[in-house]
């Protein structure tokens, strides 16, 4: 019986939310190609999450559980799982194509002489051939790539197109410890540290969000941002620049490495557009952008847009409504 | 210290999109082709490193048609001392595996590197797959979105962006980095008309594919039909004129037009 392989990408003891939207692709394709689902899991002290895999519908796990896995190590990840497609052989080898997987993935293909379906926003098939789906020009255009489902296949799969797979209690799956595989020349890389923000407030359910950018100024100024969310009774957004500057909480980010939102209403202040930050709101229903540069790419995906010093624009729309 | 950037020629943010034409070598205009913006972060890594170590010297490396030459140009004009490109006429080879084969078969043409750096992403493809694809073939460690390098002895320090925060790895040289459009190398310096001018006297080595011994393989996954998305109907309401209070007054106006109620989750 054929196999898909996919790599469930976890950071601090959970699964990230994309794998679990991968899961939701891999579980329709087991059914479409009549194939089994194995998963590699990568990490340190991960034996429940391991047996958590089986709730999604992964039949076989494959636990790589060492404490030189503690740190993601990208070589060592990609000479590990070489090593577990040798022995195992399957069909399509999968994963969402977060930072992580957009590094380690297309550096596994090319380890195996083969291209990929490179970030695509889905993975079907059709007759005996792939098909998936890839935004080129910053999603001005999408080209649609193909490609065999005979031969050894790669895929990553981006985030906020699919929906999480729900977890099901009756369904277990086999773990089974792979040893890691790491060569000399594997060493030329070294984990030292990271740093990842908690998450404890979730954004993503509000119906409006005032969202505040690098425009804001500074922590101080950033009130205005927190002000004019309480007045219209919504939550805090930001990008990632606001957060690098320590303006305000992790939670908080939208965007490609913080949450995909979709209110009712977003208003995006003193933020530019760059398209890390549009793929997690370009799907609100009505955007409302404050920015005092009409050239802003921000102002090309909204509905409204209103040129000007936010410091004044947001207090008066407080005051207003 | 030796490093070598790769520069790709992508059309125009500005110009319009055609889904027959998406290559600038498929163009007529010279105009609509510019610098893929993050490779000038990956250029700005580049001199930055070469200045602050008081030596060594950058090369910008660019797989495109003549329409390319604007781009390494503009590599030159930056600060790069030297620039090879490849020729691609009429956009010939663009699958980004066979893109990814050439890049790395002219790194070892070349010999002499201690750095490899690639931009993010490229405008046009947007795969991301360049620089893990040449480390691999090039066998050599490899970090990804990288804001900021440090060095000791024969190895980069790097801080790379993850989701909700940084990660740090060391990685011995030779190495690949794609560099961050944030962090340290956010904003490419500008480079001045007296040195473009100057720049485009630079004669650039132009290379064949065919000298750098590539074995030919068909990609295993192939570009199909390109597609626009549906086309949005309405366009961006833009209110720019008058002071905050009146603004505001028209947004709100306008917003109870299409019977839209900002006010109603207060
Ligand atoms: C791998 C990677 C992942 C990333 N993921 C994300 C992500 O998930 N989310 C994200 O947001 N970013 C992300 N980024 C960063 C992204 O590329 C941009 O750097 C960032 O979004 C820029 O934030 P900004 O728009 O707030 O700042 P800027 O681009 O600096 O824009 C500031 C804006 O404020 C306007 N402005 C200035 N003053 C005022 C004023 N007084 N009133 C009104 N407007 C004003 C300016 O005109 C400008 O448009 C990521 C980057 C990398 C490398
Ligand atoms: N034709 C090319 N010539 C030189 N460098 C390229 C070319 N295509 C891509 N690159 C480099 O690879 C990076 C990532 O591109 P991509 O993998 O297409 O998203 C770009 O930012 C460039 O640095």
């Amino acid at each position: 019986m054929a196999k898909i392989l996919i790599i469930l990408e976890n950071s601090k003891g959970k699964f990230v939310g994309l794998t679990k939207e991968c899961l939701t692709v891999v579980q329709k394709l087991a059914g479409d190609l009549n194939a089994d689902v194995e998963g590699i899991v990568l990490g340190h002290g991960i034996n429940e999450l391991a047996q958590e895999a089986g709730k999604y519908g992964v039949k076989k796990i494959y636990k790589v559980d060492d404490a030189e896995f503690s740190g993601i190590n990208i070589l060592y990840h990609t000479r590990t799982i070489e090593a577990l497609i040798k022995e195992i052989d399957p069909t399509l080898v999968i994963a969402g194509a977060s930072l992580y997987g957009q590094e380690l993935v297309p550096r596994l293909a090319a380890r195996f002489d083969k291209a990929m379906f490179a970030s695509v926003n889905n993975l079907s098939i059709d007759d005996d051939e792939y098909e998936g789906i890839h935004p080129l020009f910053e999603e001005k255009l999408f080209v649609t790539m193909e490609g065999s489902a005979e031969e050894l296949t790669f895929a990553t799969i981006l985030g906020g197109n699919n929906p999480e797979a729900e977890p099901d209690d009756n369904l277990s799956a086999e773990v089974v410890d792979f040893s890691p595989v790491i060569e000399d020349s594997d060493k030329r890389e070294s984990f030292v540290e990271e740093t990842i923000a908690k998450v404890s407030v979730d954004i993503t359910k509000a119906k409006l969000l005032v969202s505040g950018g690098r425009g804001v100024g500074s922590g101080e100024k950033f009130a205005v941002i927190r002000d004019t969310a309480k007045a219209l009774g919504g939550e805090v957004g930001a990008s990632r620049a606001a957060v690098d500057a320590g303006w305000v909480a992790y939670d908080h980010e939208i965007g490609q490495t913080g949450k995909t939102v979709t209110p009712d209403f977003y208003i995006a202040a003193g933020i530019s557009g760059a398209i890390q930050h549009l793929v997690g709101m370009r799907n609100s229903k009505t955007i409302i952008v404050v920015n005092t540069d009409e050239e802003a790419p921000i102002v090309e995906i909204a509905h409204f847009a209103i040129i000007g010093d936010l410091h004044e624009v947001l207090p008066e729309l407080a005051k207003q409504l | 210290m030796n490093i070598l950037v790769f520069v790709k020629a992508t059309i125009d943010r500005n110009a319009p999109l055609d889904p027959d034409e998406i290559f600038p070598g498929d163009r007529d205009d010279k105009s609509d082709v510019m610098t893929n913006n993050y490779d000038k972060n990956a250029i700005e890594a580049a001199l930055r490193i070469i200045e602050e170590k008081g030596e060594g010297k950058v090369t910008a490396v660019c797989l495109g048609s003549d329409m390319a030459d604007k781009v390494v140009k503009e590599a030159i004009a930056m600060g790069c001392h030297g620039a090879i490109r490849i020729e691609n006429s009429k956009a010939e080879v663009t699958h980004f595996f066979s893109v990814a084969k050439i890049l790395a078969a002219a790194a070892k043409k070349i010999g002499e590197y201690d750095l490899l750096l690639f931009g993010m992403q490229s405008y046009d493809y947007g795969t991301a797959t360049m620089a893990p694809m040449v480390s691999e073939f090039l066998d050599l460690p490899l970090a990804c979105w990288v804001e900021k390098v440090a060095f000791t002895n024969g190895k980069v320090v790097v801080d790379k962006v993850i989701e909700g925060g940084i990660r740090k790895v060391e990685i011995q040289m030779p190495a690949v980095l794609s560099i961050a459009s944030s962090g340290d190398f956010e904003e490419p310096r500008y480079t001045s008309v007296r040195r473009i001018m100057k720049a485009s006297k630079t004669e650039v080595p132009v290379w064949e594919i065919a000298d750098l011994g590539i074995e030919e393989k068909k990609p295993s996954v192939e570009f199909d039909d390109i597609e626009e998305p549906p086309a949005r109907t309405e366009k961006c309401i833009v209110f720019d004129d008058g002071d905050a209070n009146e603004l505001v007054g028209e947004l709100i106006g306008a917003l109870k037009e299409k019977g839209l109620n900002l006010g109603a989750y207060k």
